[in-house]
């Protein structure tokens, strides 16, 4: 297997958009390759994160069409389904295919138009990244069982409010500085307590932003990377678990099996240990949600993720920045664009073209995409060149 | 579905775990490790209520 790169990535701004779901795909695609400076007809694979086109939108086969929208040729287009983990699963399918030598440059994007549906609608269709015949069908949607999550970690591990709040907290005045975020103001720690209850114990800033959104990255060869872009983003690892779908089928659920595995995973790929990770992109659906991939990861003791916000280790200017993008708490959470746009955050911080969010001497990035309440989980670990 | 609702993670004595719904027109707050008793069925599966 041989090394691959980064050498374009491309994003839509976040939030209510009013073009198509194609064109919001096609419009980071385009962006991705003018970045990397490739013309559409020199792609050879499509890879594409979409998880609910037909149910949002009643689109879908969406891959050749976003493609046929961005120039590409009659190349091979594979859309890829993993609930808010379908971005992820297309990057690393896109990796694969270059790094085995099946192709030399693959085009990645994820997509995802959601703000036209109802937030009942939304909700539906979002509970069917659960296991809907054990869960949505009693009345569960996804804050319902982040919110039955977090009472469990509370409880469990004495995480307390304040801390869950937090992450609310930081991740906002980051996406302060994302000109691409959704939600580009800050929140105080009063207004997440005492926000409406959504599923207690979260309430309405403790929950990710329903969003429209698209990001693209294009991949390469490294032995020829440099060639095309002068800062290259070298993909270090790629890796990705599953476990059950039900919340009920899991051993343990203040803790991920999923994140674990694809963690230990990535890091034994990278020959890296958590204190090399400069930043990371963490997938923050909910605020408890990162606090339980920090030590899912490895980055925290069980029970002291909540530690990382409050003490502001996880902040920008901490010891390792998380979700310097917004994450998808301020950035928003297209759910199939998701996983891809962590991607290209972490190639700009890479890069240091992230302008006010920038992490000085960014050098490693850890980005985490999770599907469904943990049934799928891609890890990705990149490295700058420069 | 009319809000708000109850939903509780149930271990059984038989063994085994199910998401269900937890009776509301009790007044006490629910808490981890309380005991519940099987109330019956509903249009959204199995009901319990506190023991």
């Amino acid at each position: 297997m041989r090394g691959v790169s980064i050498i374009g990535a491309g994003i839509t701004p976040f939030g209510v958009r009013s073009e198509s779901l194609v064109a919001l795909g096609a419009i980071a695609c385009k962006n991705a390759l003018e970045d990397a400076g490739l013309a559409p007809e020199r792609i050879e694979a499509f890879f594409l994160g979409n998880f609910a086109g037909h149910a949002f939108v009643g689109q879908n086969h969406v891959a050749p069409m976003v493609a046929h929208a961005a120039g590409l040729g009659a190349v091979p287009c594979t859309r890829l389904e993993g609930a808010c983990a379908s971005g992820g699963l297309a990057l690393r399918q896109g990796v694969l295919a270059v790094a085995s030598g099946q192709v030399d440059f693959a085009l990645i994007a994820g997509v995802e138009k959601m703000t036209s549906a109802e937030t009942d609608e939304t909700a539906s269709i979002l509970a069917a990244a659960g296991d809907v015949a054990v869960e949505a069908s009693v009345g569960s949607t996804f804050p319902a069982l982040f919110g039955l999550i977090s009472r469990r970690h509370m409880h469990e591990h004495g995480t307390t409010r304040e801390e869950i709040a937090h992450v609310a907290v930081k991740n906002h005045a980051h996406g302060r500085l994302n000109p691409n975020a959704h939600m580009q103001k800050d929140v105080t720690l009063p207004q997440v307590l005492d926000a409406k209850p959504v599923a207690e114990p979260l309430g309405l800033f403790d929950c990710s932003l329903i969003s429209d959104g698209a990001a693209a990255v294009v991949l390469c060869p490294s032995e020829t990377a440099s060639a095309h872009h002068g800062k290259p983003v070298e993909v270090l690892a790629s890796a990705q678990a599953s476990d059950s779908p039900a919340l009920s089928d899991k051993r343990d659920i203040t803790s991920f099996y999923a994140t674990q595995k694809a963690g230990e995973e990535a890091f034994s790929q990278a020959g890296l240990s958590r204190e090399d990770v400069d930043l990371a992109e963490i997938h923050d659906c909910f605020t408890m949600a990162e606090i339980i991939a920090l030590e899912d990861l490895g980055f925290f003791a069980k029970g002291e993720g909540g530690r990382g916000a409050v003490e502001g280790m996880t902040k920008l200017g901490g010891a390792m920045p998380v979700n310097t993008s917004g994450g998808l708490k301020s950035k928003g959470h297209p759910v199939g664009a998701t996983g891809v746009a962590q991607i290209h955050e972490l190639t700009l911080q890479l890069r240091g073209e992230a302008g006010a969010r920038q992490v000085p001497g960014a050098g490693v990035g850890l980005a985490h995409n999770l599907g469904g309440s943990g049934a799928t989980c891609a890890v990705h670990i990149l490295g700058s060149t420069c | 579905m009319p809000t708000p609702y109850l939903l509780a993670l149930v271990e059984l004595e038989e063994g085994g775990r199910i998401l269900a719904r937890l009776a509301d027109d009790d007044e006490s707050e629910p808490s981890i490790g309380d005991k519940v008793v099987f109330s019956g069925l509903s249009d959204t599966g199995p009901v319990f209520r506190m023991f």
